[in-house]
C-alpha cells in the first residue's frame, strides 16, 4: 500500500506531462541544469547516538520539516539496547482542536508496517508446526487459488513478495464501514490473475499478505484480529494498537486526524480490505515494544513472541536479484548501509506515512509516523531524507570504493530500453503500466539513468557498472543488478525495491501511447470538422456533396468517433478522481460507471467497422484525395483505439480490478 | 539588497510558519552542545529537500562564540566545504547597518546631526518635496520618502559599476512621501547616507569602513570593496539558485552602502559582539555606549504596535525579547542577522542559493523564530476578539499595494506584488502574507490590532480621516490601500479578454480570406472601409507583440536585476515604439467600429469591430495608467 495509488498517478502524469512539454519544473529559461559531476553532495554530521543529541537533533529537524512541508504532526520512537531512547511527539494529532501528538497516546497508522505482525503471527505458528513455509497454501484455505505452471504458491512466497499476483486495488481501501468486507470474505472474492510462475519474479502483492493472514486465522481458529491480540500485543503489552477497522471507541478517541493539508479538512479512515497488509494504528511507546522485542531475538521483558532463531530466520536473507544487493527477509526488507545490518518495512496509507528500520547489530530500532502528507506531498522528503540523515549522522560509513567495469559502455547500451515495473495490473488498471514505464538511458560515459528513478530534485540518478551487470549508484547506496538474455538486457532488479523488478516490454508497448495520442488527433479532427464543416456550407449556401447511404456512412462514423473519444475521456475522468486521492473510488461503488465505461467501449470498437464501411464508400465515389486520406485515417484510428483498448483492459468487460 | 518588492512574483511556496503548528515546550539550554545538534538536525535537511548548496551559521552569546559551523558547500564544483573561518559570504543588506555605525561614529563625535536637512552634507541638491527636508534620520529609517529605483542598480558587468557620487548624481528617485511618513525601503537612501559618511569625513567611504570598523574589530576576512580584493576573492562563496543548477554571476550594487560587505562567519561573530556590548569588542570601541543605545533603539514607527525602525538595524522583538537585526539578499545569496540585546545572544546566518521555489526566503525566517522558541519560548498569546473585529474587518477589505514603490518603466508590476485582504465574516481577515503567499488569517484583539489566529503575528492598520490607509506587519513592511482598478483582480480578466478579442480578430483575418477564396466569394466590404479594418488590425497585431514583449520582460528580466541598466534602453524604446503602433491602431479600430454601425454590415461583424475597438481602447488605457510607454526609460 505504497506508495498510494493516487501519489502513482499523479507522479506519472506529471512526469508525462513534463516530457510531453520538455521542460523540468524550475528550471529558468537559459540555464541549462548541469548535475554534480561526479557524486551526490554530503551534508551529514556524525556524533554518537545518546538521548542528549538526538532530542536535540530530531527537535532541529522536525520544527523545520513540519513547517516547511505544512504537515501536522509526527511521532518518532528510538530504542536502544532494550530501551526507549527517545519517543516523542511533534505538532498536532488534531490540528482543529490543537491536540498535540502524544507518543503514549496518540495513535497513527501504520499502513504496510503492519505486514511485519502478520510476517511474525506466521512465524510464530510455523514454530509451533502449524505451518510449513514451502507446503501449498492450498492445504491452509477452504477455497483454491487456481494453478498456474504447475507450482504452487508457498507462504514463504507470499512473505518475499514472489507469488506472481497480479496486483489487486478494488476495495484496497474503503472508508464507508458499509461497503467494507470481512477478510474472509475478501480473500475469497478478489483472488488475483497469477501472472508471474510463483518464486521467480518479485511483485508486490497486498493480496498475499491477506492471505497470509487468513491462514493465520484459520489455522489458529482465532479471528486474525484476536489472534494479533493474544499473541502479539497482549504479550508486548501493546494496550493502544489494534487492527481493528473502525477502531474499537477507546481507542479511536486517540487517533490522530489524517490529512493532505493540515489547513483542509482531516480524510476519513481509511478501511482496508487485505488488513493484513495494512490495518494497523498504534502509538510510538507500542511500536517501541515491538522493535524491542525482534531486536531481542523475540524476548521482551519477561515476554517471548518467538523463539531467537524464528526471529533470526524472519530477518534472515530470503530472497533477492543478487548477493550485492538488498533483498528480503521474510515481510522485513533488507536496508543494509555504511557497513550496518538494517531491515525495515515502510508504510503508506492516502494521509499517513510511517517508517520502521532495525539495526539488529547496532541494538537500534527507529519508528516514526506522520500525519499528513502535505499541500505538497512534503512528507515524501521530510521522510527520506530524515532516514539518510539519521544513519549517516549515528552510523555513519564511508563511500564504497569501487572502480567502473571496463565493460560499462558496452552493457550500457545493452541495457537501453523501455521497461515496467512489475507489480502488473490484468485489468483496466493495466493501463497505469504503460504510464509506468521507465526508459534506461546510457549517457555514453558508462553511466546509464533511470527515468523513473529519480532524486529528491526529480532528476533522474545516475548508475554505473562496478561489477558484471551490477550496478551502483553515483554518489549513493542503492544498486542494481541485471539480467541478460540473447544479449540483451531483460530484468532490472533494484536492492532499494526487493518487492519488485523492471522487466523490459515488447516494442508494442513502448509505443502505444504516442500510437494513442495520434489517434485521439485524427477522432478529434474528424469530430471537430462535421460541426465546422457544416456551418462553412451554410454560411456559403453551399449542399453537402454526400448524399443517402454515403451521407449515413460519414454521419455514423463520426458517431463512433465522438463514442471513442467519450470512452477514453471517461476513463480520463476516473484515472483523474482516483489520482486526487478519492480512496473510495476503489470500492464496489465504482462498478456502475465501470459498466457504463465498458458498454461504450463495446459500441467504439464495433464501430470500427462502420469506419471501414465509410471507406469503402468514399473510395468507390471517387472524392478528393483529402477525402480518401482522412477515411483512411479514422480506419486507423479506430484501429488503434480498438488495439490500445484491448492491450490495457480498458475493453475488458470484467469487474475484477 | 532586499528585493521584498518583487520576490511575490517568483515565490511558489505553499508552506506555513513554523511557529504556527509547532508545540509549546519548555526552554532548552543554550549550551553549544544542545545549539550544534539542534542546528545538524535544521539545516543539513534543509538544504537537501530544497536543494540549497550550503549555508553558515554563527551563534554568540556573553561576548563568546558559542558556534560558528558551515554546512554543505562554498563551491559545489570544488566540492569546497563552507568553513565560517575562511568562507566569505555576501551579507548584502546587513551592509546598511554598517553604514549606519559609521554615521552614528560620526553624529558622536559631532561630525553630523541626525536631524538636519541632508541638502547641507551634499554637493547636488535632494529636490524640495512636502516642505520638508529629509534628515539622516529619515535615512536610516527608510522614511525619506523615495520610490526605488531599480535600473543600473544592481549591475554584473563592472562597466556599470560607477562611484557612488557618479550613481547618486546620475539617478534621482521621486519623493512619493512626506519625509518620516511613510516607511519604504530605500537603497539609494542608505547611498546617500554612505556618501555623506564620504564627504564629512574625507576619506572613501569603503577605506573609511575598513579603516574605523573593520580594522578595530579585527574583522581580517571581512572586505566592503566591490569587487572582493584578490587576496579574498577565491574564498567567496559561489552563488546558485539551486544547488544542482550552474552557479551565478555576482552582483555589484551601485548603492554602496546599501550592500556590498562580503566576510566571513567568525567575523561577522565580532561585528555582532561589538554591537551586543554597546560598542566594545575587546579593547576596540567602535560606538560608545550611549551612542549604541540610540542606534539601537527604537526611532520610528508609523503605527504603535508593530516593530519599528531603529537605526538603520529593524526592530525584531520577538516572544517578549528585545531583538533588533537586519537580512540581506543578493542574487543567490540570503542573510539574517539578530541581535537579542537582553540575552547577549547573536544570531547570523548566511546561505548561497536560492533553494528549490526559492525555499530560503521562508527557511532564512524561519531558523530566527525557531531559535528564539527553542532557546526563549513564550506561549503562543490567547486574546479575546474585539468587539469592533466585524466592523473594522469590513473596512479593511481591499487590495493593498508594497509602499516600496517600483519607479516609471516598472510601475506595472506593482499589481502583482499586490495583496487581497478578505474579511471572513466573522471578524477574520484572511491575507496571503508577503514575501511567501502563505495565507494567514487574524483577528481583531485591540482598536485595528490584529493577532493571527493560533499564532504570534501581529498586524496593525493606520487610519487616516476615518479610513483605513495601510497594513503594517514589519518596520518597512507598509501595505498601502490602493484602488481597485490598481489591483490585478480587476486588470487581468480585462487584459485577458482584450488579447483575447485582439487575437480572434487577427486569426480569424487569414482563415477568412482562405475561405472566401476556397468558395470563390468576394469580401463584403472594399475601398477606404478595408483599408481601415486591416490597419485595425495591423494595430491589434502590434498590440499583442506589445503584450507579448512584457510578458518576457517579467518572466525573464525580473529574476536577473543585473540586466537593468542602458544596455536594455533600445529594447525597452523598441516595445514602447511598437505599443505606440498598437494605440494609433486603437484610434482607427474606434473609428472602424463607428463606421459599421452606419454601414450595411452584418450585426456579428458590428459587434466584432466593436469588441475589438473597445478591447484596443482599454489597453492603450492599461499601457499609460502603469506607464508601459513613457518619455522618460527611468525606473
Amino acid at each position: 500500500m505504497d506508495p498510494t495509488l493516487g501519489a502513482i498517478v499523479i507522479g506519472r502524469v506529471v512526469a508525462a506531462v513534463t516530457a510531453l512539454v520538455g521542460v523540468s519544473p524550475g528550471t529558468a529559461l537559459g540555464q541549462q541544469p548541469v548535475a554534480p559531476p561526479d557524486s551526490a553532495l554530503k551534508y551529514e554530521t556524525s556524533a554518537r547516538l545518546d538521548r542528549a543529541d538526538l532530542e536535540a537533533w530530531l527537535d532541529g529537524y522536525m520544527v523545520r520539516a513540519l513547517g516547511e512541508a505544512a504537515l501536522a504532526g509526527a511521532v518518532i520512537v528510538v530504542v536502544k539496547d532494550g530501551r526507549v531512547l527517545l519517543q516523542k511527539g511533534y505538532g498536532f494529532a488534531d490540528v482543529a482542536n490543537r491536540r498535540p501528538v502524544d507518543p503514549e497516546r496518540t495513535l497513527f497508522r501504520a499502513g504496510s508496517v503492519s505486514k511485519l505482525f502478520t510476517g511474525t503471527a506466521v512465524l510464530q505458528l510455523v514454530e509451533q508446526g502449524k505451518l510449513d513455509l514451502d507446503q501449498d497454501v492450498n492445504a491452509y484455505l477452504d477455497f483454491a487459488i487456481p494453478p498456474m505452471s504447475g507450482a504452487p504458491i508457498t507462504l514463504r512466497n507470499i512473505l518475499t513478495h514472489t507469488t506472481g499476483f497480479e496486483d489487486v486495488l478494488k476495495q484496497l481501501i474503503v472508508v464507508d464501514p458499509a461497503r467494507a468486507e470481512a477478510l474472509d470474505v475478501y480473500v475469497k472474492r478478489h483472488v488475483p490473475r497469477r501472472v508471474f510462475p510463483p518464486g521467480a519474479t518479485p511483485a508486490y502483492s497486498n493480496y498475499g499478505v491477506a492471505l497470509a493472514g487468513y491462514i493465520v486465522q484459520r489455522v489458529s481458529g482465532e479471528s486474525f484480529d484476536t489472534y494479533i491480540e493474544r499473541h502479539i500485543f497482549g504479550p508486548l503489552g501493546m494496550a493502544h494498537s489494534t487492527f481493528r477497522q473502525p477502531l474499537p471507541p477507546p481507542l479511536a478517541r486517540d487517533m490522530a486526524a489524517g490529512y493532505l493539508d493540515p489547513l483542509a479538512s482531516p480524510r476519513a479512515f481509511s478501511i482496508y480490505g487485505p488488513a493484513p497488509a495494512g490495518s494497523l494504528s498504534s502509538t510510538g511507546a507500542d511500536m517501541a515494544r515491538f522493535m524491542v522485542a525482534h531486536l531481542q531475538d523475540g524476548r521482551y521483558g519477561e515476554a517471548r513472541i518467538l523463539e531467537p532463531a524464528s526471529a533470526r530466520l524472519m530477518r534472515a536473507r530470503a530472497a533477492g536479484a543478487s548477493p550485492t544487493l538488498n533483498g528480503m527477509g521474510l515481510t522485513f526488507w533488507e536496508h543494509d548501509r555504511n557497513g550496518h545490518r538494517i531491515v525495515g518495512h515502510d508504510g503508506g496509507d492516502p494521509t499517513f506515512r510511517s517508517n520502521l528500520r532495525l539495526f539488529p547489530d547496532d541494538g537500534v530500532g527507529l519508528f516514526m509516523s506522520f500525519n499528513a502528507i502535505g499541500p505538497n506531498g512534503g512528507v515524501f522528503a521530510v521522510r527520506s531524507v530524515l532516514l539518510d540523515e539519521f544513519i549517516d549522522r549515528y552510523f555513519p560509513g564511508t563511500p564504497r570504493e569501487e572502480q567502473t567495469t571496463p565493460t560499462a559502455v558496452s552493457h550500457a547500451q545493452l541495457s537501453r530500453g523501455i521497461y515496467e515495473p512489475s507489480d502488473r495490473k490484468a485489468s483496466f488498471l493495466g493501463v497505469l503500466g504503460f504510464l509506468d514505464q521507465a526508459e534506461v538511458t546510457a549517457s555514453g560515459d558508462g553511466t546509464i539513468a533511470i527515468s523513473s528513478l529519480t532524486d529528491l530534485n526529480g532528476r533522474p540518478k545516475l548508475w554505473r557498472e562496478v561489477g558484471d551487470w551490477i550496478w551502483s549508484e553515483v554518489g549513493g547506496w542503492d544498486r542494481l543488478a541485471m539480467t541478460v538474455e540473447d544479449g540483451r538486457v531483460t530484468r532490472i532488479a533494484r536492492g532499494g525495491d526487493p518487492a519488485g523488478i523492471l522487466l523490459r516490454v515488447p516494442l508494442w508497448r513502448s509505443i502505444a501511447v504516442p500510437v494513442l495520442v495520434a489517434a485521439v488527433l485524427v477522432l478529434a479532427l474528424a469530430v471537430l470538422a462535421w460541426p465546422a464543416g457544416a456551418l462553412i456550407r451554410r454560411r456559403y449556401r453551399r449542399s453537402s456533396m454526400m448524399s443517402g447511404r454515403q451521407l449515413l456512412a460519414y454521419r455514423l462514423v463520426r458517431v463512433v468517433a465522438l463514442v471513442d473519444l467519450g470512452f477514453l475521456a471517461g476513463w480520463g475522468l476516473l484515472f483523474q478522481r482516483l489520482a486526487a486521492g478519492e480512496a473510495e473510488l476503489f470500492s464496489n461503488r465504482l462498478d456502475p460507471w465501470l459498466r457504463i465505461l465498458q458498454t461504450l467501449g463495446a459500441v467504439g470498437a464495433v464501430g470500427t467497422a462502420v469506419a471501414v464501411w465509410n471507406l469503402i464508400f468514399v473510395w468507390r465515389s471517387g472524392r478528393g484525395r483529402l477525402a480518401r486520406a482522412s477515411s483512411l485515417a479514422l480506419v486507423l484510428a479506430c484501429g488503434a483505439f480498438v488495439w490500445f483498448g484491448l492491450a490495457t483492459h480498458l475493453l475488458s468487460q470484467s469487474l475484477r480490478y | 539588497m532586499v528585493k521584498q518588492a518583487l520576490r511575490l512574483l517568483s515565490v511558489a511556496a505553499l508552506v506555513m510558519s513554523a511557529g504556527s503548528l509547532a508545540g509549546q515546550q519548555a526552554a532548552a539550554p543554550l549550551t553549544a552542545a544542545d545549539l550544534e545538534a539542534w542546528l545538524d538536525g535544521y539545516l543539513p535537511g534543509s538544504l537537501i529537500r530544497n536543494d540549497m548548496a550550503g549555508a553558515v551559521v554563527v551563534v554568540v552569546k556573553g561576548g563568546e562564540v558559542l558556534l560558528a559551523k558551515g554546512y554543505g558547500y562554498d563551491d559545489i564544483a570544488a566540492k569546497r566545504p563552507v568553513d565560517p573561518a575562511r568562507t566569505l559570504f555576501p551579507v548584502a543588506s546587513i551592509s546598511k547597518t554598517f553604514t549606519a555605525t559609521a554615521v552614528m561614529q560620526l553624529v558622536e563625535s559631532g561630525k553630523l546631526d541626525l536631524d538636519r536637512d541632508i541638502n547641507t552634507y551634499l554637493d547636488f541638491e535632494i529636490p524640495p518635496a512636502f516642505g520638508t527636508p529629509i534628515t539622516l534620520r529619515n535615512l536610516l529609517t527608510h522614511t525619506a520618502g523615495f520610490d526605488d529605483l531599480q535600473k543600473g542598480s544592481s549591475p554584473a558587468d563592472p562597466k556599470w559599476y560607477l562611484s557612488l557620487q557618479a550613481y547618486l548624481k546620475r539617478r534621482s528617485p521621486h519623493r512619493i512621501f512626506p519625509p518620516g511618513d511613510t516607511p519604504a525601503y530605500s537603497n539609494y537612501g542608505m547611498g546617500l547616507a554612505a556618501y555623506i559618511v564620504q564627504r564629512i569625513s574625507g576619506e572613501p567611504f569603503e577605506a573609511y569602513i575598513d579603516r574605523h570598523i573593520l580594522q578595530p574589530l579585527g574583522m581580517r576576512r571581512t572586505s566592503i570593496y566591490q569587487p572582493t580584493p584578490p587576496d579574498l576573492i577565491a574564498d567567496r562563496v559561489k552563488a546558485y539558485l539551486v544547488a544542482s543548477g550552474p552557479a551565478q554571476m555576482t552582483e555589484f550594487t551601485n548603492t554602496r552602502g546599501a550592500g556590498g560587505v562580503a566576510a566571513t562567519g567568525s567575523d561577522m561573530a565580532r561585528y555582532m559582539i561589538a554591537h551586543l556590548h554597546d560598542g566594545r569588542y575587546g579593547d576596540a570601541q567602535i560606538l560608545r555606549p550611549e551612542t549604541a543605545r540610540l542606534m539601537h533603539a527604537r526611532a520610528f514607527s508609523p503605527v504603535e504596535h508593530i516593530n519599528g525602525m531603529a537605526l538603520g538595524f529593524f526592530q525584531e522583538d520577538y516572544n517578549g525579547q528585545r531583538i533588533i537585526g537586519h537580512d540581506g539578499d543578493t542574487k543567490g545569496v540570503h542573510s539574517n542577522l539578530k541581535l537579542l540585546l537582553d540575552q547577549d545572544v547573536g544570531l547570523f546566518v548566511d546561505f548561497n542559493s536560492d533553494g528549490k521555489n526559492t525555499a530560503v526566503y521562508d527557511l532564512r525566517d524561519a531558523i530566527f523564530h525557531d531559535f528564539v522558541d527553542r532557546y526563549f519560548p513564550a506561549p503562543v498569546p490567547t486574546e479575546p476578539t474585539a468587539t469592533t473585529a466585524v466592523q473594522h474587518a469590513k473596512m479593511a477589505e481591499g487590495t493593498y499595494q508594497a509602499s516600496r514603490r517600483l519607479n516609471g518603466l516598472l510601475s506595472v508590476f506593482m499589481m502583482f506584488n499586490g495583496i487581497d485582504l478578505t474579511a471572513n465574516g466573522d471578524g477574520t481577515i484572511t491575507i496571503p502574507m508577503p514575501p511567501t503567499g502563505v495565507r494567514k488569517t487574524f483577528h481583531e484583539i485591540g482598536p485595528f490590532v490584529w493577532r493571527e489566529v493560533g499564532g504570534k503575528e501581529l498586524l496593525e492598520m493606520r487610519i487616516k480621516d476615518g479610513r483605513i490607509i495601510s497594513l503594517h506587519d514589519h518596520p518597512v513592511g507598509v501595505m498601502l490601500k490602493v484602488p481597485f482598478w490598481q489591483s490585478s483582480g480587476f486588470n487581468l480578466p480585462l487584459l485577458a479578454f482584450s488579447c483575447l478579442a485582439m487575437l480572434s480578430a487577427v486569426v480569424s483575418w487569414p482563415v477568412l480570406a482562405w475561405m472566401r477564396r476556397r468558395y470563390d466569394r468576394p469580401a463584403l466590404i472594399a475601398g477606404a472601409d478595408r483599408t481601415r479594418r486591416r490597419l485595425a488590425r495591423v494595430g491589434a497585431v502590434a498590440m499583442l507583440l506589445f503584450v507579448l514583449g512584457w510578458v518576457f520582460l517579467a518572466t525573464n528580466l525580473l529574476s536577473h536585476f543585473y540586466l537593468f541598466n542602458a544596455a536594455l534602453d533600445p529594447w525597452l524604446r523598441l516595445l514602447q515604439i511598437v505599443g505606440m503602433i498598437g494605440v494609433c491602431g486603437a484610434g482607427i479600430a474606434a473609428w472602424d467600429a463607428w463606421r459599421a454601425w452606419r454601414s450595411p454590415r452584418s450585426l456579428p461583424a458590428k459587434i466584432g469591430s466593436t469588441v475589438l475597438a473597445a478591447s484596443m481602447v482599454w489597453m492603450v488605457w492599461f499601457a499609460f495608467a502603469f506607464k508601459l510607454i513613457t518619455v522618460s526609460l527611468d525606473y
